[in-house]
């Protein structure tokens, strides 16, 4: 609506209250908003975690089969050379031609498998045998006087200690030339077996050199870059694969003896050393981890049962996949990051939908409050009806006009407040609005508690968009006063009218007491000189002296009716005397006999027994009784003989004297009566419509009333009533 | 002029029943009357010595009696008049009174009191032709006097005896009384007192200035 856009713009809105309304709202929205994302990133950090975990256990698994394998590859490659024809015929007939054969055979499988760098045999008094081993040209076969006596050495001494069937697997280490360990690294592991002669006694050991750096380069493969570490460590705690070239292989270099796990976190070395497999967070990262016993055949993994006894210690290496914490926390960084974006923008849009809430949210109450005081300040009643025909809203001016608070007004039904009579009015107007038309009417209730007001009312319905009336807004203007005015104002314009009607009466009266005068004055004057003439000429004639006589007091008596009727009109002069009414009443019926005897109607007198004594101008009061008899003589002239009659009675009504003048006429027609006593209506083809008026004017100028009414047989009754005296 | 016209009562009347019924009342009771429809009919027949009285309506078409009344006084015509007036309101009757008018009758006025009040005006007309004619006798009189007498006689009136006459004079008190004897002569007068008299018909008491203002109204 556009009305309604042109108000919101005179409404103030605090900006400070919706500042803080915003903020608050905002902050409490962008609280609430940050809980999925807080959720979320924890989620997503511990499915990272977890996925890496699974990711590094099977690292781990592949990396533990990776060795197995390997190590199943070497025993069975052991196995096979130490059940070799060549071997078996050396040791049952040691000598130079059958080891050459032998050294010869041992050099085919060197230059075969190239991750093998010595095969030898040493005898069991320690010396070398035959050995092979792959130098900087090839494969050679070392000659006898390089053959070395290998007594004392760990592998030789561990090794002939086994039963037959039984393997021996070195510590994984670099290879050593000459006390220095050779570079580059040599990662070698030494497998063994006891090798028995025909006869059964030891015939010393079987020995081959594997070089496990392809293995170690595999196992280093499984790990993605930037991802976890693969990390082999020994049971000391030392890396042989790890986090770096300096710290892998310590234990090789004296000067490096401290560069091992279980020295530089202990907490941690503490759990890989005491628990089978596992994974653990640690202050570092992730370490997902298994052990591994390179000398159960088919596996060596700790989760398969040991079948075969080994000959050394039964040491193990531990295999770990390790994540650092700092890949970890780099994912997390990234993630949060992400959401922290998504959440700012999220956070924003709440404290911009907050900002317009709020901005919405007073602006409403302004503009409510705006409204309400308009409605309150509008001179009218204005109020909500629902379709349940109960008040929703009303305005100030119900309080004052049905005496309720507001409070108390809300809910009640309409006809309740209303009252019956008024509810009534209303109902049909009521009906139209809930049908959906605007409704206007115009009318005077009777309000319950208010009393009769005129009142102006508009019932506009409030239609919802589907069509149904959910009720009107009910507009009521009192106009009372402005009826009243409206009256007063008709009132005014009639007695105006009427003014300037008795004015030109007036006007018309003297003009007419002036023409009538001068005939008068002649008669007067004529008679004055008959009785002169009559006196001259027949002096002894005292009758017609005594009849002129009588002719000029008549003519006299004409001019002063005239007169007074005059300046009765013009001035309201009114000549009081204490007078008996009945007498007036007889004066003015023998004035009219001759009217009625020659009009066939009669004339019944019904005096009060009584006096009546009155206040009045006998001249004007007789007037009027003269009009009202005269009026009903011509009335029951009309009516067929034998009902023609006038009745003219006269008696006490408490203070008042009544003449009451009774005719058998025809009666008036409604249209008239309204009107029967202004000035200039007639119903005579030949009236001029003055007598009613004036004879009324003149008894209400005596203070009493002259009314009508319909006389039970048809015709009229006139009721002339002037106060009494005697009262 | 030739004293002694008829005395007529005058009547100005428009309405013409008014007019001929006030001729036969007036002829029945033997007063001569003459009437006249308007103020300039009766303007055009009055003469100088018109004597009488007048009936004067108020209310005519073109001249009003009240301008009639107004214009006679200023010629100085000395007729009494009688106002008629249909509607008597008292500002009119003070306006008509003021300018002079005899009597105010309201008709339908009662014919005798009219009568009466017309007998009235007639009676004062016919003393103040009396009077009249008495001062045009008495001017005749003292017209025929010598300078010397007119003299003596302003002297006497002013009640000086002879003795102071003549010194006022210059004359010898003999010479005075020589006057004054053919004075009375002259104007037929039989004593002092009838000489003063004489002489103050003609000569107004108001017009003396050594003496105070008195009615000139006739008794």
């Amino acid at each position: 609506m556009p009305s309604a856009a042109a108000l919101t713009r005179t409404v103030h809105v605090p900006s400070t209250q919706v500042l803080v309304r915003a903020l608050f709202v905002g902050l409490v929205a962008s609280a609430l908003i940050g809980v999925p994302f807080v959720l979320r990133y924890s989620n997503e950090v511990k499915a990272a975690q977890r996925d890496a975990s699974i990711d590094d256990r099977h690292r781990v698994e592949v990396g533990s089969r990776i060795m197995a394998q390997t190590l199943q590859a070497v025993v069975s490659d052991l196995r096979y050379l130490s059940d070799q024809t060549e071997l078996k015929e050396a040791l049952a007939d040691d000598t130079a031609p059958r080891r050459a054969h032998l050294a010869e055979e041992h050099a085919a499988f060197l230059r075969q498998k190239p991750e093998y760098d010595q095969v030898r045999w040493i005898g069991a008094d320690g010396w070398e045998k035959v050995r092979v081993h792959r130098a900087a040209t090839g494969v050679e076969i070392a000659p006898p006087d390089q053959l070395q006596n290998k007594t004392g050495r760990y592998y030789f001494d561990a090794t002939m200690k086994l039963e037959a069937g039984q393997l021996y697997v070195s510590a994984l280490d670099l290879n050593v030339e000459r006390n220095r360990v050779e570079e580059p690294r040599k990662p070698t592991l030494r497998v063994a077996v006891p090798l028995f002669a025909l006869d059964g006694h030891r015939a010393g050991i079987l020995i081959v050199n594997f070089l496990a750096g392809p293995m170690l380069a595999e196992l280093r493969a499984l790990t993605p870059p930037g991802g976890s570490n693969i990390w082999l460590l020994n049971a000391e705690g030392f890396w042989l694969l790890g986090p770096g070239d300096d710290v892998e292989w310590a234990f090789m270099y004296p000067d490096r003896v401290d560069r091992s796990l279980a020295v530089r976190e202990p907490d941690v070395w503490r759990r890989l050393s005491t628990e089978i497999q596992g994974d653990i967070d640690t202050a570092i990262g992730l370490l997902t981890f298994e052990r591994f016993y390179p000398l159960q055949p088919g596996g060596g993994s700790a989760t398969r049962a040991r079948t075969l006894a080994t000959s050394a210690a039964d040491a193990y290496w531990i295999l770990a996949a390790y994540l650092p914490r700092a890949v970890l926390g780099a994912h997390a960084r990234e993630l949060a990051q992400q959401l922290l974006v998504a959440y700012a923008l999220m956070a924003g849009l709440a404290f911009s939908a907050a900002a317009g809430l709020a901005y919405l949210s007073f602006r409403n109450r302004a503009l409510s409050q705006l409204v309400s005081h308009v409605v309150d300040h509008v001179p009218a009643l204005v109020s909500y009806v629902d379709a349940g025909e109960r008040y929703r809203f009303t305005n100030r001016h119900y309080e004052t006009l049905f005496g309720t608070p507001r409070a108390q007004l809300v809910n009640r039904s309409v006809r309740d407040l209303l009252g019956e009579p008024a509810y009534a009015t209303a109902l049909p107007h009521i009906r139209t609005a809930l049908a959906g038309a605007p409704v206007s009417f115009e009318a005077a209730i009777e309000y319950s508690k208010a009393g009769r007001r005129d009142v102006a009312v508009t019932y506009t319905p409030d239609v919802a968009p589907g069509g149904r009336v959910r009720g009107f807004i009910a507009v009521v203007n009192d106009i009372t006063a402005q009826k009243a005015a409206e009256r007063r104002e008709r009132e005014h314009m009639r007695e105006a009218a009427h003014a300037t009607r008795l004015a030109s009466v007036g006007e018309l009266a003297t003009q007419i007491a002036h023409e009538v005068n001068q005939p008068i004055t002649a008669m007067v004057t004529y008679c004055a000189a008959a009785q002169h003439n009559v006196l001259a000429e027949s002096p002894n004639n005292t009758r017609l002296i005594s009849l002129i006589g009588a002719i000029a007091d008549e003519a006299k008596r004409v001019s002063t009716i005239i007169r007074r009727l005059r300046d009765f009109v013009r001035k309201g002069e009114i000549a009081f005397v204490a007078t008996d009414l009945n007498e007036i009443v007889t004066d003015s019926l023998r004035l009219v006999a001759g009217e009625a005897v020659s009009q066939h109607v009669q004339v019944v007198e019904q005096l009060a027994t009584e006096p009546l004594r009155v206040m009045a101008d006998p001249v004007l009061v007789s007037q009027a009784i003269l009009n009202l008899v005269r009026n009903a003589i011509e009335a029951a002239n009309t009516s067929p003989a034998g009902r023609r009659e006038v009745r003219v009675a006269t008696r006490r009504t408490g203070h008042a004297a009544e003449v009451s003048v009774t005719d058998t006429g025809p009666g008036l027609s409604p249209e008239v009566v309204p009107r029967l006593f202004e000035a200039f209506v007639t119903t005579k083809p030949r009236g001029l419509g003055m007598g009613l008026s004036i004879a009324r004017s003149i008894i209400e100028a005596h203070g009493g009333q002259l009314r009508h009414a319909d006389a039970p047989g048809g015709g009229c009754i006139f009721v002339l009533t002037l106060p009494g005296l005697d009262s | 002029m030739t004293a002694n016209a008829q005395p007529v009562v005058h009547v100005v009347d428009d309405d013409d029943a008014v007019r001929r019924s006030l001729v036969s009342l007036l002829e029945e009771v033997g007063i001569p009357v003459a009437t006249f429809p308007s103020a300039e009919a009766f303007l055009q027949a009055l003469r100088d010595d018109s004597r009488g009285c007048i009936l004067l309506d108020v209310r005519m078409p073109g001249m009003s009696g009240l301008q009639l009344q107004l214009l006679l006084r200023e010629r100085g015509v000395s007729l009494p008049t009688i106002i008629l007036t249909g509607h008597a309101d008292v500002p009119m009757a003070v306006s008509a009174m003021s300018a002079g008018a005899a009597g105010f009758v309201e008709k339908p006025f009662h014919p005798q009191a009219l009568l009466d009040r017309i007998h009235d005006c007639l009676e004062a007309d016919a003393r103040q032709a009396a009077l009249q004619a008495e001062r045009r006798q008495a001017a005749h009189s003292l017209a025929c006097l010598s300078g010397r007498e007119q003299e003596v006689l302003r002297e006497l009136v002013k009640g000086k005896p002879s003795k102071l006459i003549a010194s006022a004079l210059g004359i010898s008190e003999k010479t005075v009384d020589v006057h004054r004897s053919n004075l009375m002569r002259k104007t037929g007068t039989r004593s002092v007192a009838e000489l003063v008299r004489l002489w103050f018909l003609i000569h107004p008491i108001d017009e003396q200035t050594d003496r105070p203002s008195a009615s000139r109204a006739p008794q």
